[in-house]
């Protein structure tokens, strides 16, 4: 049930496109519920100029192409389907049901399409290629049923580690809402965040070429950084830099191989004598500099997780502006962002969730730079 | 054959109960009718073909809402849509069956209305209505959080409402049965 102060936010929502299927339903319920109800929804959508009534829908027309298509049979049905004007969202909706109806597990099955998903842990992903993805948390992967036999294609939602086995006759090629990562030999890292249109890659080793659908396409090496807007349609690829290449990501033992990673522990790194830790982010936030602890892949690959939420909450909680550069320190004895002590209330808040009980004196010091585009 | 005729069956009550809801749902999403039809269509088609397969975790409802909204998304991500209709909607909506005047009229008084509303208010309102703007790409395009634009739009529809209260009875009259024809 809809408490009533939250109706106006709920109607306005839904007029700016912005809501969600669920909340969608539950307008739904709310208007039907009333004549009322339905009068007030009606007088919200007259400043979008929606159409709103429903009665006048050709509901026996469309129900009609409908059944017209289920009657053709299969066949008919992809012959038509492949016809209509919007062809392009069949894929889109087969991914998209499928990670509504299985959200529960990791990895799922569906018309030909797997879809490896994390919850609020990162997990780790071995495909037949040898390739490995390190999924981070909240994010989706795609893959078709014949990766590794007949394609190497990938979707992404969301952020991921990839280690890839190069295979010159067969590319990877990973695509990340219409910004393509093609690896030639590759190691690297891509994260996205729900509070930035930034796409960042953070090249380990070999090499990978990026392009859009707009014609904008790029190669990056090792150590270098690709960012990419989507809203601006920017492209821009930091070169390798002494003192930062080796932050974002470790070249491995191996040196030029796949480096092997163990599945991701939750266990933290050793503190530093000011009793603080420094935490790597391989993403659109590069490191403090300085930064060189080696060895540390695993615990980055948490950490830049641990970071995003972070952020995320600072966004979310107004303490930042988007594009703002931010620096802060969270310890058990304090939090001071950019420079400023936060009040007790948000400390608290933000020390109950951020360092872990028993752990006095651990905290994060870091920093972000400017976003480069 | 009989599970087939059944699953036609359920779909064509699922149709019937749900089809202008989740039309008007992927108006709002894509703004406009006919892509919404083919969204809307596709949902059913795809849920007729999945009815043997899957074991539906959720109900029928929420997957046909789950699958509009993605779609929509999906459809303004690739299609470039917002720019495609931008022009249209800069126009508005026409409004088949109403004299010129009484939708003139009525388009003056939610403009004067507008442009009544606090700057930043009235700011991030536009860029809502006319530009097509998502929460996130008006936030990022003024500095500021979501939550900021969000809570300004509510304002703005606050505001506009109890400005424009005493037309209202007039004005659904001429609304009512409005529909963007393609």
């Amino acid at each position: 049930m809809i408490r009533d102060n939250d109706i106006e936010k709920l109607i306005t929502k839904f007029f700016s496109g912005e809501a969600l299927p669920e909340e969608a339903m539950a307008l739904e319920d709310w208007v039907n519920h009333s004549p009322a109800n339905r009068l007030v929804f009606n007088q919200y959508s007259t400043f979008f100029t929606m159409p709103i009534d429903i009665s006048d829908i050709e509901k026996a027309g469309d129900w009609k192409k409908i059944s017209d298509v289920i009657q053709e049979g299969k066949s008919g049905w992809w012959t038509k389907l492949n016809s209509w004007r919007l062809a392009g969202i069949a894929a889109s909706i087969v991914v998209i049901v499928a990670v509504g109806l299985l959200a529960r597990h990791s990895i799922k099955k569906e018309d030909g399409t797997i879809i490896y998903e994390t919850g609020t842990a990162t997990k780790q992903f071995v495909f037949r290629d040898r390739s490995e993805v390190t999924l981070l948390p909240n994010s989706f992967l795609t893959i078709d049923k014949g990766y590794g036999i007949h394609n190497r294609k990938m979707k992404l939602n969301g952020s991921a580690v990839f280690s890839v086995i190069h295979d010159p006759k067969q590319e990877l090629i990973i695509d990340v809402g219409g910004f393509y990562i093609k690896d030639i030999g590759t190691k690297f890292t891509v994260v996205t965040a729900p509070t930035s249109d930034t796409i960042s890659v953070a090249v380990a080793w070999g090499e990978i070429s990026v392009y859009d659908d707009f014609g904008l396409s790029q190669r990056a090496r090792a150590g270098e950084k690709v960012f990419y807007s989507k809203l601006r349609k920017r492209l821009l690829v930091l070169p390798a830099r002494a003192d930062s290449a080796g932050e974002l990501v470790n070249p491995g033992p191996s040196g030029g191989k796949t480096e092997k990673m163990d599945r991701v522990k939750d266990k933290p790194s050793a503190p530093t004598a000011a009793g603080e830790r420094r935490y790597g982010y391989p993403s659109t936030y590069p490191l403090d500099r300085g930064y060189t602890e080696p060895g540390k892949w695993e615990s980055r690959v948490r950490d830049s997780t641990e970071m995003v939420r972070v952020v995320s909450d600072f966004l979310k909680d107004g303490l930042i502006a988007p594009g703002q550069p931010v620096s802060f320190t969270l310890s058990d004895t304090a939090f001071v962002l950019n420079g400023r002590k936060q009040s007790d209330r948000v400390f608290q808040r933000y020390r109950k969730k951020y360092v872990p009980a028993g752990k006095a004196g651990i905290g994060w010091v870091w920093s972000r730079s400017p976003d480069p585009l | 054959m009989a599970a087939e005729q059944e699953n036609t069956y359920r779909v064509k009550k699922l149709f019937d109960e749900n089809y202008a809801a989740l039309l008007l749902y992927s108006i709002s999403i894509v703004k406009n009718k006919e892509d919404s039809e083919d969204i809307v269509q596709r949902a059913f088609l795809s849920l007729w073909r999945k009815m043997d397969s899957l074991k539906l975790h959720t109900s029928a409802r929420a997957y046909l809402y789950k699958s509009v909204y993605h779609a929509g998304l999906d459809l303004l991500k690739h299609k470039k849509i917002r720019g495609k209709y931008e022009n249209e909607w800069r126009r508005g909506v026409p409004i088949e069956g109403v004299p010129d005047g009484e939708e003139n009229q009525w388009s003056e008084k939610v403009n004067s209305a507008i442009q009544g509303l606090p700057e930043q208010c009235r700011r991030i309102f536009m860029m809502s209505r006319y530009d097509r703007l998502r929460y996130k790409d008006i936030a990022a395009k003024l500095h500021i959080s979501e939550k900021t634009v969000e809570n300004q739009i509510v304002k703005a529809f606050k505001l506009l409402r109890e400005r424009l209260a005493e037309h209202f009875p007039v004005i659904l009259l001429v609304l009512l049965f409005c529909y963007d024809k393609g």
